[in-house]
């Protein structure tokens, strides 16, 4: 996955063109090892900013947050199995759900990677 | 104004991740949580645990009063767990508390080092607290002994659980008790500030693996261990926790003794249990538990065993006697069935 095209949320989640989203490098770090993932229903009508999922890890609760508003049509269902993809391969593997877009304009609303990096302060 | 213990500059250079734990700063982990617990499970880990207060007091009357054990039962080099506890029979800390060749040396939690030095300096004036010169670390996991008798001087092997003896570890001088809050075999000791960044240093270069806040308390919870703010408090009692045999009921007089007596009178208003989920919900401290449509207790701890592949908890039901009806735990306002499980979840192998 080419990070320099997602785009970046203040909660930490990532989202590309066509709708794929997941948590960043930085929030599974924080997290820690991640051993249960919540997972949003197909077909789930989402608005941008509300809970989409949670990620549990062994010392806490995370919620995941859509960056865009739309419809889940997607969802990975590798993450119930291995969790940990998430921790491994958070841009790759561990995604978490794809959305159709109502609303793609809101991508500009959104961090570039070099915004985010300064963001976490990198 | 946080806290560091000696081995902060180690921790940091180390690359792990720091909290605030009890008004001191100490890594949660440094790579990850769960591969530290599996390390100290299957061969060794290495804890700093130089947050706890440490206490010595010559007073022996002044111990009894306070203490819910009885320390007149020790031999010297022994340690015993206790509890000191409030007018309620609430536990005010739990403590380790060994007798030495003249004095006692009391192991409390950091959270309550101050409030526990307090009670007993008020009767022992000559009573110290020994942050300024005194550090802990532990060690532990199946390979602790070996490690152990490579870097100490001496012979280890008749050193029983909860035995303590004065030994230098590559050659610094320290107090080692054979004991620990993982489960496992292991060492806690007890050393110098200055010297603990070497031994601490020397440990990990022999094969232990550095180990955060996050593991230990993984570790604890698998081994059905208390933890202060969780399972005891200054609103429950020993009892309560399941902790009958020791409180020494035919001492004369010791802090929280009637309440105690009211307790075994009138039965236990609460008791802890240990559970497992059925499913993938994550039990944590203060989720509600329910015996069949009735909200009938909280949990105290929870967390995903690495061991056993499952999540598990301890908890608080109302009640002296083991539940009426099907158990659940409600995680993010979905009911979870669960099913008790004895304690401790986790028994290591006999040595």
């Amino acid at each position: 996955m080419d990070t320099s095209k997602l785009r970046y949320s203040k909660d930490h989640e990532w989202v590309s063109e066509a709708g794929l989203l997941g948590v960043t490098d930085h929030a599974q770090s924080e997290l820690g090892d991640v051993v249960f993932v919540e997972l949003p229903k197909n077909g789930k009508e989402i608005k941008a900013l509300s809970e989409i999922g949670v990620l549990e890890s062994v010392k806490a609760v995370s919620n995941v947050y859509s960056p865009v508003s739309g419809t889940v049509v997607e969802i990975n269902q590798e993450l119930s199995s291995s969790p940990d993809l998430i921790n491994k391969d958070p841009y790759g593997k561990g995604w978490i759900a794809r959305i159709k877009m109502s609303d793609p304009s809101e991508l500009n609303g959104l961090m570039s990677e070099e915004e985010y990096s300064k963001f976490i302060g990198r | 104004m946080p806290q560091k213990t000696p081995l902060y500059d180690l921790h940091l250079a180390a690359g792990s991740k720091i909290v605030d734990f009890a008004g001191w700063l100490l890594p949660v982990q440094y790579k990850s949580i769960i591969e530290e617990h599996k390390a100290v499970r299957a061969k060794a880990g290495v804890f700093d645990i130089g947050h706890m207060g440490q206490i010595i007091s010559k007073d022996t009357d002044a111990l009894q009063y306070l203490t819910a054990n009885d320390v007149s039962t020790l031999d010297v080099f022994r340690g015993q767990y206790s509890f000191m506890c409030n007018e309620k029979g609430g536990v005010i800390d739990d403590l380790i508390i060994y007798r030495m060749e003249d004095s006692y040396f009391v192991v409390a939690n950091a959270v309550n080092a101050h409030s526990v030095f307090s009670r007993i300096s008020k009767k022992d004036r000559d009573a110290k607290l020994l942050y300024q010169e005194m550090t802990a670390i532990a060690l532990q996991g199946p390979d602790s002994f070996a490690l152990m008798k490579n870097l100490s001087k001496g012979d280890l092997s008749e050193l029983k659980h909860r035995q303590i003896k004065r030994t230098s570890v590559s050659g610094r001088d320290c107090l080692i008790s054979r004991s620990g809050y993982s489960g496992e075999d292991g060492f806690e000791i007890f050393l110098k500030n200055k010297d603990c960044p070497f031994v601490w240093s020397e440990i990990v270069k022999n094969g232990a693996i550095p180990c955060g806040l996050g593991s230990r308390d993984t570790l604890r919870i698998e081994a059905g261990l208390p933890l202060y703010g969780h399972e005891i408090d200054e609103d429950t009692t020993p009892f309560e926790a399941g902790y009958i045999k020791t409180v020494k009921m035919e001492k004369t007089k010791f802090s929280g003794k009637e309440a105690l007596l009211r307790q075994q009178k009138d039965g236990l208003p609460k008791h802890l249990i240990g559970f497992e989920v059925i499913g993938k919900a994550i039990p944590r401290q203060g989720y509600k538990i329910f015996e069949g449509d009735k909200e009938s207790g909280y949990v105290t701890s929870g967390t995903f065993s690495p061991c056993l592949d499952r999540p598990i908890g301890m908890g608080y039901i109302q009640g002296p006697l083991a539940e009426q009806g099907e158990l659940s735990v409600e995680v993010r306002g979905n009911r979870h069935a669960i099913r008790e499980v004895r304690l401790p979840f986790y028994r290591r192998k006999p040595l």
